[in-house]
């Protein structure tokens, strides 16, 4: 009778013990798919958080080259400092192995990526376009994004003059600046006209202090007394502005009388 | 008395089974722990990064690094910050000389965590520069 009570007694211990050990190895096993869980590179299809810094940078970048380039530097000013870039993010990226390539754009207009076209329509741009593909490989995730970068600088002029006495006539502007296609704030705005309306040879003479209205919208009034050679000579403005990026734009008009 | 035998080792195995739950349950909490913690440094670091994006956001960090205004730029970052938290600024040119020749800081660390962001920053100006920034933040404790 007293082993049998002995025997009921470990029966109950090894059910304890057996339940431990299932216990053991459910924790385990959830121990073990949480790891893998955090350990795996997930394919995410949102975008790494720095590449929206790098994307800033690669505008900033954008700009820079063609502040340089609007005001009389070489094109391939853009290339060098992209280059530039790319080798500060792609030596400074701890967190995961980064791949920044920056192309570019080679399609008509843009020629190495920049287009200027001043001419004589009254319309100036001034425009690069870049396009930028990110790739980062992190121990939790892998990222890739492909970006455009346009900047583009626009100034649009038209304009009327009335003829005063002898060969002098007030000249009426109106100056239209965007960014991006959108109104923007011009630093500063320099005004010349044809001394005989014709541009063989051309014989520009800068206006001294003309009267600029600002406003406030990317619409700019501007006005001034000009004295051609002639009373019957066309008269041929052009307006040269930077805007708030440095970014040379020029457009050249022929005004018409009223 | 044969029945009271076997009710005795049923109620051991759910005392077994109880004990397995408690068990669990006391794990499951480990996690969410260790996860407060790395809460508190990712929104830091999350912080740091947000900070740095909106004042380069029209070159006016560049611009401030260009310019060497150092006063202006310790502001910027001060007043971005709550006052609890502590903050070391540090720029950087290309080849990792560093460039602000005196401390844009709050004062010294009271705080072992601290949480650095390095931020490459490159400048609008047609006098081009690339600058990599450091921004360490911590919590006053």
């Amino acid at each position: 009778m007293k082993t049998r009570h002995s025997n009921r007694s470990d029966s109950g211990q090894v059910l304890i013990i057996a339940s431990l050990v299932v216990t053991l190895l459910l924790l385990s096993a959830a121990l073990y798919v949480s790891e893998i869980q955090k350990n795996a590179a997930a394919y995410e299809a949102r975008a790494d958080p720095a590449f929206s810094a790098h994307k800033l940078g690669v505008t900033h970048t954008v700009i820079s080259a063609l502040s340089n380039i609007s005001n009389g530097g070489f094109t391939d000013v853009l290339v060098a400092n992209l280059n530039q870039f790319e080798t500060v993010v792609n030596s400074h990226s701890f967190n995961a192995i980064v791949k920044m390539d920056s192309t570019p754009l080679n399609m008509t207009p843009y020629q190495d990526g920049v287009w200027i076209s001043w001419d004589s329509s009254g319309r100036g741009i001034s425009s690069a376009y870049v396009n930028l593909v990110l790739n980062a490989s992190g121990t939790s995730a892998t990222h890739y994004s492909e970006y455009a970068i346009n900047v583009t600088s626009e100034i649009d002029v038209n304009g009327y003059y009335t003829l005063l006495t002898g060969s002098q006539k007030q000249v009426s502007l109106t100056c239209t600046i965007l960014n991006e296609g959108k109104p923007a704030l011009a630093q500063n705005f320099t005004v010349y006209y044809e001394q005989d309306g014709s541009l063989s040879p051309e014989e520009w003479v800068q206006v001294a202090s003309p009267s600029i209205t600002d406003y406030g919208n990317g619409a700019y009034a501007i006005s001034f007394t000009a004295e051609t050679t002639n009373p019957d000579d066309p008269m041929l403005v052009s307006v040269h502005s930077h805007d708030l990026r440095y970014i040379l734009t020029k457009a050249n008009v022929t005004c018409t009388q009223v | 008395m044969r029945l009271l035998k076997d009710n005795k080792g049923q109620i051991r195995i759910i005392e077994a089974f109880f004990a397995s739950i408690l068990l669990l349950s006391s794990l499951t909490l480990i996690p969410a722990v260790q996860e407060h913690s790395s809460d508190s440094t990712d929104i830091l670091s999350s912080t740091a990064h947000n900070i740095l994006m909106s004042l380069d956001r029209d070159g006016h960090l560049a611009s401030l690094i260009g310019n060497e205004s150092w006063i202006n730029l310790k502001s910027c970052i001060q007043s971005s910050l709550s006052p609890m938290v502590w903050f070391n600024l540090t720029i950087f040119d290309e080849n990792m000389t560093r460039i602000n020749d005196i401390p844009i800081t709050s004062g010294n660390a009271v705080n072992d965590r601290i949480v650095a962001v390095d931020y490459v920053c490159a400048s609008t100006s047609s006098n081009y520069a690339v600058y990599i920034i450091r921004l360490q933040l911590a919590e006053v404790d």
